[in-house]
């Protein structure tokens, strides 16, 4: 993450955060990836309006869009993740509580994120 | 950190009580909040494809729910939110490369990615609904 720093910050060292610069990256990779996964998701779901358990069963089961619901929801997760300790981080000032949110919030999303991708190939395999 | 102390004669900054937003900052925050929203929306599709898998039954109560009208409109605002937050990262993204700074081309922007989320908007539910019959 050497490239996007600036050679004052190099010189100064790490900011109070320690990844300032990864996070803004991932943050706008994510975003990027996320954008052709939404647009395919949206079509989907409009297709998907109406069905029942066994035609979503069997929509979902086919390997691209089991493969890509997989990408959607680990890059969601991370983007949210992303998104949602900076939210955090702005309002939150007591410093117990704000360090409670940021865990507790990675571990959710973690645990989320998990029971997503298992619930897709539980359908998929 | 910083302490205020009240006994400060210093003039102070305009409160967001007091001072009117101007589009720009409007825009701001709504793009951390409509974020805010689709954190909600992420976790109520994710228990939606969670009750597929384990829980059939539930699966087609959520897909009852969002049929009664109160679910569309959940569903609508949800989609205006993604839309949203879609267009306005995509703004953000422009900004990164140093693009619309100027203050008129920042208010264009604003009404660009209004305008666009609005559309894609009305665009997807009109189509949802033809293709529904």
């Amino acid at each position: 993450m050497d490239r996007i720093q600036s050679d004052i910050a190099k010189a100064k060292g790490l900011g109070s955060a320690h990844h300032g610069a990864e996070h803004w990256m991932a943050q706008r990779l994510t975003a990027l990836a996320n954008i052709p996964l939404i647009i395919w998701f949206i079509y989907s779901v409009m297709h998907l309006r109406g069905v029942n358990q066994s035609e979503f069963v069997l929509w979902l089961a086919e390997p691209v869009n089991a493969v890509l619901t997989i990408l959607l929801i680990l890059n969601i997760s991370y983007h949210a993740v992303l998104g949602s300790q900076v939210i955090v981080e702005d309002y939150i000032s007591c410093k117990v509580l704000r360090m409670a949110k940021l865990i507790g919030q990675k571990l959710f999303f973690i645990a989320f994120s998990v029971a997503c991708i298992f619930s897709v190939l539980t359908i998929a395999l | 950190m910083l302490v205020m102390t009240t006994d400060s004669k210093r003039p102070l900054s305009p409160h967001l009580q007091v001072y009117r937003l101007p589009m720009t900052a409007l825009m701001s925050i709504s793009h951390r909040a409509s974020g805010a929203v689709l954190v909600v929306g992420t976790v109520m599709a994710g228990l939606w494809l969670i009750t597929a898998a384990f829980a059939p039954a539930y699966f087609d109560m959520i897909m009852a729910l969002a049929n009664t009208p109160i679910g569309t409109i959940v569903m609508f605002g949800f989609s205006f939110a993604l839309y949203y937050h879609m267009c306005n990262g995509i703004r953000h993204m422009f900004w990164d490369l140093g693009f619309l700074f100027k203050l008129k081309n920042a208010a264009i922007a604003n009404w660009v990615v209004l305008l666009s989320a609005a559309a894609l908007t009305s665009m997807t539910w009109w189509c949802a609904c033809a293709w529904q019959g």
